[in-house]
């Protein structure tokens, strides 16, 4: 047996991996660019579903939130739930049965004993024993060991490429759900939803959310919070102020932001017509989910839900009730919010999928801990016929890297794609826009019944910058090849240039511009796409 | 009127006993004076009484440098040449950027001199002379602490209001009242405030003469035959009055309006909107007792008791320039390294767009501040260019100071609680309630995970601290009660 003391001979010169060294440790936690930090937090917790470009959204048209290519079999929605700090996967998803496993690890190694079988092969601690009734019930995936090339190991940058869906060397301002929903909902300015198309509880990685727009996620910072706005109906509570100066004054600035924030009545109209059927476990991540539940069930009619459970970075006596403490709140609370959508029949509209920004060593460190790795499992629940099952295969403990992390085994691009094709319904032209190349898992999601024709219109996709600086790509696709006019109109109306009018085929493509070779100038217009005698338009902001 | 109960405060001097003289009081003075101050300017003005810092910040005011004139002040139309348009309006907006910065380098100084363009308001889009602009902003800044009766009389001859105003077209046989209405109704008594219309018509004549050509850009003169010799009845005395006249007759025989008048305004600049007639009327005769001196009504004002009490700290919405001048000024930054360089023209661009385009109020009662600088539409935008300016026009270098500042105000604490309250102390007017200093807290420790709290470890030395004070910034910059000052 390995002494405690002595790290294995292939862990790490990875510097700044560990706790212990120090100053280099912190390195690893450094935020990335500013700007990239700006979205990891939203620019406005609130703010940013208030006012595009200035204007103030509650001044715009009321519009249904009108699914577009989302369209119902399903009042169908997604559940992130964010596992934040590095979950260890290895002492989540247990090759059981692996001597290496517990040559590596020792002291934290998953005992035989304390796990229940997901299959012969595999197993869970039994911290996780809430899950079961899922698995067994054929309502929980495990995707092994998902990652991505040249893995980062820094919870700022690699959060950033999870929620941006990027590569490891690009960065890339928005995020998956941001970019689908913008291709989806179209022009957010123009129409405006009635109700929020994504809610976050908590404020941190609203990259996910971020749009070249707009962050399609309402942010509320926490569950009190949430209980506030609901309860009252209102962002800010005005009656305790009384008419002196400057309380009356505070009244005066806490009710124009009331005004100017649309959302509140559809929340507390949500929050009023759902219940509570099940009995939520004592922890910061049940208490999200039961806000979610409450509001699925009220018929909020938001798409996308994320909740995060921090404290996964577990550098150090891991087992000494950190790690497993999070997985007894993870699985019961996913047990007990499952309960709570099954009480008024829609577990099967719901879809909950975990991440986390990397795994963990495979090693244990001299600390009885773990330190930031690469790869981790997902575990998906839920769903209309979900299945049980894996993808993928676990980690190869043996055929490590230099550093004695193993390859991954899933790019977690492929679950997005999955996800948001077959779960969403979206439009495989704009899954492709919003993730570039990836190969979807087939069946890894039940697919929906979603309404013919979806896929015979012509869609304009988004934009983004381009790789030449100061320019623009702009991405759409034809159904059918007809003559087809790309322009930009002033947002009062007027139009503004024509970028090309030709006759172009079926397909999707990029169409790069140059502003001051077009002769545009900075500024907020709307995009418009006429072909086959239809016409979508979208924002654009020329930077 | 304030609501009962609320103020129970006298002009008395604010003599605080041992402890009430606090960092809030001195911020206070500073962010109604001028645009706030840093934390070593606060904890200086602790070490000194209230009486003594205003009259500090007072001298500091009264001594302010007057602009430098420009290459085109005095340049006629001629001057400027044929296809001079470009560079008219590069310059133009130059004196606009120029403006804008002395918020920062002579706060006190520059706020007044906006005060007083609001008061006389004319229109630069209206008398179109880089020149005239010049001049007005010139006397705006050489009276801004001076003798009020004095200013009055210069700026009725200064040309931009004798264009905006139409004195220019006031002459014998054909009198425009313009002027004549808004010298009494807006500049010194009050609308309706001890004058009839035969007062204005009168005062109109005794006005005339004065001329300006103003597609030449040249000086304002007086022109004999155009002026109106007849006898005028104003205040119900007769005489061929002229221009000086019509001044002794308001300042003598309307005194006690135009004191209560523009002490009035005096007060809801600097205390709130809503005033205390008995404090206006003892302001007002300060006004009168020091023959028109602007200063010995401020020092009465800002020194006393009634200007500390706390229900008017927070009690004003934040005016454009007030709320992006004030998003630097408490953060003790260095003008020169700390700010892009275009943070000046960027600031002036986005008063603009929040309705303060300096030169160019939207009528001749200039902007009716208070509440109408604050809407749903308006409050996006005020979120919106602030989290622009923060984000975008601080260096790294002055990104650093935010650790500076924040190890100052929380004594170098490590819990982000104590920190964020702190901090949040510092930048506004108004102690925050618990539930949003809960929330400030998450967005200081964005980011980070949590162990590093629980152990211990975290504190603001590290290398993401200015990171995460930005991220606390940008949080407080949206909530309400960053509107108030």
């Amino acid at each position: 047996m390995k002494s405690k003391n002595n790290m294995h001979s292939k862990v790490r010169s990875r510097y700044g991996s560990s706790l212990k060294d120090g100053k280099g440790h912190q390195d690893m936690h450094e935020a990335s660019s500013r700007r990239a930090f700006l979205r990891n937090t939203g620019l406005f917790s609130l703010g940013s579903l208030m006012a595009i470009n200035g204007h103030s959204m509650s001044q715009l048209a009321i519009n249904p939130l009108t699914m577009g290519l989302l369209t119902n079999d399903t009042d169908r929605t997604l559940i992130l739930i964010r596992l934040s700090g590095g979950n260890d996967g290895l002492n989540t998803i247990v090759e059981r049965g692996n001597d290496e496993y517990y040559n590596i690890r020792p002291t934290i190694a998953i005992s035989e004993e304390n796990m229940w079988n997901l299959s012969d092969e595999i197993g869970m601690p039994n911290t996780t024993l809430s899950l079961q009734p899922l698995w067994e019930d054929g309502r929980m995936k495990v995707i092994h060991n998902v990652g991505y090339p040249q893995p980062n190991f820094s919870h700022f940058r690699s959060s950033d490429i999870w929620a941006s869906a990027s590569d490891s060397n690009e960065i890339i301002e928005t995020g998956w759900i941001g970019r689908a929903m913008e291709a989806v909902f179209g022009s957010f300015l123009e129409t405006p939803p009635s109700v929020p198309p994504a809610i976050q509880i908590g404020i941190e990685n609203n990259l996910i959310f971020a749009g070249s727009d707009a962050n399609m996620s309402l942010s509320i910072s926490n569950p009190t919070e949430f209980y506030r706005i609901a309860q009252q109906g209102q962002l800010y509570n005005t009656a305790e102020l009384n008419s002196c100066p400057a309380e009356a004054e505070l009244k005066y600035a806490r009710q124009t932001a009331n005004n100017a924030f649309r959302y509140s009545s559809t929340i507390q109209e949500a929050y009023r017509n759902g219940t509570t059927k099940s009995e939520y476990p004592d922890n910061y991540l049940a208490e999200q989910l039961a806000i979610v539940a409450r509001l699925i069930k009220g018929q909020l009619g938001t798409k996308v839900y994320m909740v995060t459970l921090g404290g996964f970075d577990t550098h150090s006596n891991q087992n000494d009730n950190r790690h497993p403490k999070l997985m007894t709140y993870l699985s019961e609370s996913i047990a007990a919010f499952m309960a709570d959508m099954d009480a008024d029949n829609l577990g099967e509209k719901v879809l909950g999928m975990t991440f986390s920004e990397f795994g963990r060593t495979i090693y244990e460190n001299g600390s009885f801990g773990t330190d930031h790795g690469t790869g981790g499992p997902m575990i998906l629940f839920g769903g209309e016929e979900l299945g049980n099952g894996f993808v993928g295969t676990p980690p190869d403990l043996i055929n490590t890297d230099d550093y004695g992390d193993p390859g991954y085994s899933i790019d977690f691009r492929s679950v997005y794609g999955s996800i948001l094709d077959g779960w969403l319904g979206i439009d495989d032209r704009v899954v492709d826009h919003v993730l570039g190349d990836q190969n979807k898992i087939n069946g890894l999601v039940p697919p929906g019944d979603f309404p013919a024709g979806l896929n015979a219109q012509n869609i304009l996709l988004g934009y983004r910058p381009s790789k030449v600086l100061g320019h623009i790509d702009i991405q759409y696709s034809l159904n059918k090849g007809a003559n087809t006019r790309l322009s930009l109109v002033k947002l009062n109306g007027t139009p503004y240039r024509t970028l090309f009018e030709s006759y172009i085929d079926r397909g999707s493509y990029t169409y790069t511009l140059d502003p001051p070779k077009a002769v545009v100038e900075e500024g907020s217009y709307m995009l418009e796409l006429r072909s086959g005698g239809k016409t979508h338009r979208r924002h654009i902001l020329v930077k | 009127m304030i609501a009962n109960n609320c103020v129970t405060s006298t002009l008395a001097p604010y003599l605080p006993a041992a402890g009430d003289w606090t960092s809030a009081k001195v911020a206070h003075l500073y962010r109604s004076f001028g645009y706030g101050a840093d934390y070593d300017t606060i904890q200086s003005g602790l070490l000194i009484s209230p009486t003594n810092l205003v009259n500090q910040l007072i001298n500091e005011a009264v001594n302010s440098p007057q602009p430098e004139s420009y290459y085109w002040s005095e340049y006629t139309s001629e001057d400027y040449g044929e296809d001079s348009d470009n560079e008219q309006r590069d310059n133009f907006r130059q004196l606009k950027y120029d403006w804008t910065e002395r918020g920062f380098t002579s706060p006190f100084q520059q706020k007044m001199t906006i005060f007083w363009h609001d008061h006389f308001a004319t229109e630069e889009e209206v008398y179109r002379c880089n020149r005239y602009a010049w001049r007005y902003y010139k006397l705006i800044h050489e009276m801004a602490f001076g003798n009020f009766r004095s200013f009055v009389e210069q700026m009725g001859l200064t040309e931009a209001m004798l264009v905006y105003l139409d004195g220019n077209d006031n002459r014998v046989g054909a009198p425009n009242e313009n002027y004549a209405r808004e010298l009494l109704e807006l500049f010194t008594m009050g609308e309706n405030n001890g004058y009839s219309q035969t007062d204005i018509e009168e005062t109109a004549k005794a006005l005339t003469g004065w001329r300006v050509k103003r597609n030449q850009c040249t000086e304002a003169y007086f022109q004999e035959n155009r002026h109106d010799e007849s006898v005028k009845t104003i205040f119900g005395q007769s005489g061929n009055f002229g221009y000086d006249d019509v001044h002794e007759l308001i300042f003598t025989l309307r005194k006690t309006q135009v004191a209560k008048y523009i002490c009035m305004k005096l007060y809801r600049q600097f205390v709130y909107r809503d005033a205390d007639e008995d404090i206006v009327g003892e302001l007002a005769q300060t006004f009168m007792d020091s023959n028109w001196e602007i200063v010995p009504v401020l020092r009465q004002l800002l020194s006393s008791e009634h200007f500390y009490e706390e229900t008017f700290r927070g009690a004003k919405i934040k005016s454009p320039v007030a709320l992006t001048t004030q998003l630097i000024t408490a953060l003790g930054l260095d003008l020169d390294t700390d700010l892009n360089p275009n943070i000046f023209q960027y600031i002036e661009y986005i008063n603009d767009e929040m309705g303060q385009d300096l030169f160019n109020p939207p009528n001749v009662a200039g902007w009716p501040g208070y509440r109408f600088w604050l809407s749903e539409n308006s409050l996006a935008f005020r979120w919106s260019y602030c989290n622009n300016v923060v984000n975008a026009y601080i260096e790294d270098t002055g990104y650093e100071k935010l650790r500076t500042l924040a190890l100052a105000v929380s004594n170098s604490d490590t819990d982000p609680r104590v920190i964020t309250e702190a901090f949040a102390k510092h930048l506004l007017d108004i102690d925050l309630d618990e539930n949003l200093i809960d929330i400030g807290t998450l967005y200081l420790k964005a980011g980070i995970p949590e162990n590093y709290f629980e152990d211990g470890s975290w504190n603001l030395y590290w290398q993401e601290a200015p990171e995460q004070l930005l991220n606390l910034y940008r949080y407080l910059i949206q909530i309400p009660e960053y509107q108030l000052s």
